[in-house]
């Protein structure tokens, strides 16, 4: 029972600090149906964002669960980080168009898909809710490609960190045709992209669009952990435009779940995306400042062990004897 | 008139109009005029659930309890089962009867805790009124229930706090029942019902009733009647705004940054 407005007594070395109701601001989500303190949303904005800019990966598949965490339910964390991403994304794909470091057609194709693929994420959001498995379709996907992605990021930082400690000169090179090169000769209806300096037939960035399209709509993520090892990897872009690019097509593609989330689900709140926008794009150039000073190797031990730590959180949630045996059909 | 009629007649009045007085005397002693404050709560953008005061006049030497009760609603809930090795919704149960929210509160605290104390409020009385439907047994509506309430109470739904009532005496007979109660900040719009029953030797004398209204306003109202109601529309607002949100946020820093840049050069 409140008394007095008083909310939290905090006692730290002997010395009581009363915390009055007035003093803690929160943020009432309508979506969610509960409210949400604002500064905990910003340090999630900002602490994602930071990570984000430090290591030069996108925040998106961070943010989600940490939503999660923080007691927003999972389809309203995926949808509104969505909604999120489409500023964050929408800065960054300006500052690379002023670089010149945007491939507008690749970034269209791979939309295409992006497009198909996120609807038809949606609808598998829509469909898992009406079965009221949800939550855990949710979390499971987030706990095998956390899993993969920390695991992957963490053997090739430590493996870095150890390569640099060798001599130099040791690296070997294989001059055999690859599969992927027979494949992309294969493949029909070759285009020319100007901007990466490739031929390539659409077939290839249109599916690779389509399941980071789905990814982004089940998962509320920008797609770019799948987009930028696919576009280095199997599309074969240069560096300088792959960031660029990805974050263009992330705007178009993460507008599409958006509008989506909202038609099918109205799961996105919009109150809540502007203030964790607000937070991740500050904290993000912030990190981009620091990035500059740190070993890039380091860095990516730190997200790896990060997102490791979200990983076990949720499995572990999985796994043990829930407190409540009982839980609302469709998410809270 | 003749006079003596006119006495006569003062003879008979006087006894009456004291007899209805006398009668009406447990009456007033048993009314209590229950007064909530608010007893419209607005759900703005920066609530955080409200504190309600309620008072209330009672007999001296009575108890009082009072309840919080929201409308009754179904709703479907999941029983968590495990399948390889791992937690997961498994069979639907229908719920009916339970309302969406139920705070209890007591001057005596035994009147909520103690054993064998009539049921006509605490947890007992909600079960009476809740049923559960899907493929369970009859024999398993027990076990649910208990599950139903800690679900709820987990949501801060359902709470019942004994002793929680202040009473202290007043003019006269009477004495004061003062008490608050915080509403939940995940407690939804509608007409909820803060009901006071005052009971004298484990039997409820009376029960007042009194409207609590619950309504969203401002920018959740007109965020949540657009998400609802004109979906589409919103989200290509949500889409427009966040865009230029962070196209803004892009130039603000992109001109900080050439700024410091215009700065260092001048420097060297």
């Amino acid at each position: 029972m409140g008394s007095h407005g008083i909310d939290l007594i905090l006692l730290t070395n002997g010395v009581q600090y009363v915390v009055f109701e007035s003093m803690i601001w929160n943020l009432y989500s309508p979506i969610a149906g509960h409210s949400v303190n604002i500064f905990l949303l910003l340090g999630l904005g900002g602490s994602v964002g930071f990570l984000s800019g430090l290591s030069g990966v996108g925040g998106g598949f961070l943010m989600t669960p940490l939503l999660i965490m923080a007691g927003i339910p999972p389809t309203v964390a995926a949808a509104t980080d969505s909604s999120q991403i489409v500023g964050s994304a929408t800065s960054g794909a300006y500052a690379h168009y002023r670089m010149g470091s945007v491939d507008f057609k690749m970034g269209l194709l791979i939309f295409a898909g992006g497009f198909v693929g996120s609807t038809v994420g949606v609808e598998i959001i829509k469909f898992m809710r009406e079965v009221g498995e949800v939550d855990f379709f949710i979390e499971i996907i987030y706990v095998v490609l956390l899993g993969i992605l920390g695991f992957y990021m963490m053997a090739e930082s430590v493996n870095c960190l150890i390569k640099k400690k060798r001599v130099p000169g040791s690296i070997e090179k294989s001059k055999k045709r690859s599969f992927h090169d027979r494949l992309i000769q294969i493949l029909p209806w070759k285009m020319r992209f100007d901007k990466s300096g490739l031929i390539l037939s659409p077939v290839l960035p249109i599916l690779a669009g389509c399941f980071a399209g789905m990814v982004a709509a089940i998962l509320g993520v920008g797609g770019g952990f799948i987009m930028l090892p696919t576009m280095c990897y199997v599309l074969r872009m240069p560096m300088h435009v792959v960031v660029g690019t990805n974050l263009f097509q992330e705007v178009l593609v993460c507008a599409n779940v958006t509008a989506m989330q909202s038609i099918t689900n109205h799961t996105v709140d919009l109150a809540l995306a502007l203030i964790l926008l607000l937070g991740s794009t500050v904290g993000a150039q912030f990190g981009a400042r620091l990035s500059h000073r740190v070993n890039a190797d380091y860095l990516k031990l730190v997200l790896a062990s990060v997102i490791l730590l979200v990983m076990v959180k949720i499995l572990v949630e999985l796994t043990f004897s829930p407190d409540l045996m009982l839980g609302i059909k469709g998410g809270r | 008139m003749k006079p003596r009629k006119r006495f006569s007649k003062l003879v008979l009045c006087v006894p009456a109009a004291l007899f209805l007085l006398w009668i009406s005397l447990p009456l007033y002693a048993a009314s209590s005029k229950l007064l909530v404050k608010p007893d419209l709560v607005r759900i703005g953008a920066l609530y955080n659930g409200t504190k309600v005061n309620f008072s209330a006049e009672i007999p001296r030497g009575c108890d009082a309890i009072v309840e919080v009760t929201g409308g009754d609603v179904e709703e479907t809930v999941v029983q968590k089962v495990r399948r390889f090795g791992l937690w997961m919704n498994g069979r639907e149960i229908t719920v009916k009867g339970a309302p969406s929210l139920y705070l209890s509160m007591s001057s005596e605290p035994a009147l909520l805790t103690g054993p064998g104390v009539a049921s006509l409020w605490r947890y007992e009385a909600l079960k009476k009124g809740v049923s559960f439907s899907g493929h369970i047994k009859v024999t398993e509506n027990d076990k649910i229930f208990k599950e139903f309430l800690k679900l709820k109470q987990s949501l801060k739904l359902y709470g019942v706090f004994p002793g929680a009532l202040k009473v202290s005496p007043s003019s006269g007979a009477r004495s004061t029942v003062r008490g608050s109660f915080k509403l939940p900040s995940n407690v939804t719009p509608g007409s909820y019902q803060v009901s006071l029953s005052v009971i004298q030797k484990g039997e409820r004398l009376f029960r007042e009733t009194v409207p609590l209204k619950v309504v969203m306003v401002g920018f959740p109202e007109l965020v949540y009647r657009m998400a609802k109601k004109h979906a589409v529309a919103y989200g290509f607002l949500c889409i427009t705004i966040a865009a230029l949100a962070g196209l803004f946020v892009g130039l603000v820093f992109a001109k900080s940054r050439a700024h410091k840049g215009r700065k260092s050069m001048a420097l060297k």
